[in-house]
């Protein structure tokens, strides 16, 4: 298991990115916002310095997933992303520790069609999983 | 305590409500609190408090008091 990136919940990626991520933290790239209809979500990733990939998570319309998550006191923060080789072996390691997957493997937009899951810890964290490219990816 | 009032009680603190703001019949249709993530969170409390281990498929069933108080009856947890 690999730790692949930090997602960040936001209103509007654009609004995100030239008021603040720009600004104050200079990524070293930015790609291309991706629809994921699946999700009901925009996302994009930036390349930070130092290494790190974070994930800017915009919802797509009213009634999204993230809106509610948008609304609270939290802030941003809104999941940490592990890159792992068997997605389903690896949910069931969560399970056993109490975390609840909140819906089944599906593939993702963002990543080329490679599977996700999110799944909450026991503190209420959000976890995502994504399943690692194939040999043949 | 009878299972059911416990789970009016697990109802009403999982959305930061008073028990008596929760009938027996209450449901997320019918409760502004109860949204898709503290319907998640009622879920993560529900596994915790009974002992349970829910199926994804359980979540969109058991979105209210009556619908929980079945399920809790198939696992032979209400008498």
């Amino acid at each position: 298991m690999r730790f692949h990136h930090i997602g960040y919940a936001v209103r509007s990626i654009d609004d995100y990115l030239r008021d603040f991520l720009d600004p104050l933290f200079s990524p070293e790239s930015v790609s291309a916002p991706v629809e994921d209809p699946l999700q009901g979500v925009r996302v994009c990733f930036a390349r930070m310095q130092g290494g790190a990939l974070v994930e800017l998570v915009e919802p797509l319309a009213e009634g999204s997933p993230i809106d509610r998550f948008l609304g609270s006191q939290r802030g941003g923060l809104y999941h940490l992303c592990y890159e792992v080789d068997d997605i389903d072996a690896e949910m069931a390691r969560f399970r056993d520790k109490a975390c609840l997957p909140l819906g089944r493997p599906v593939p993702a937009a963002a990543f080329g069609g490679r599977r996700i899951v999110f799944l909450l810890t026991p503190q209420r964290d959000l976890i995502e999983l994504l399943e690692a490219p194939g040999l043949d990816a | 305590m009878a299972i059911a009032d416990q789970l009016v009680e697990l109802v009403a603190e999982t959305l930061n409500l008073s028990a008596d703001q929760i009938s027996a019949q209450a449901g997320a249709d019918d409760i502004e609190a109860w949204d898709s993530l503290a319907h998640i969170n009622l879920m993560m409390s529900l596994e915790q408090s009974f002992g349970l281990r829910l199926e994804v498929e359980d979540f969109q069933r058991l979105t209210s008091v009556p619908a929980m108080i079945q399920y809790l009856a198939e696992q032979g947890l209400v008498d």
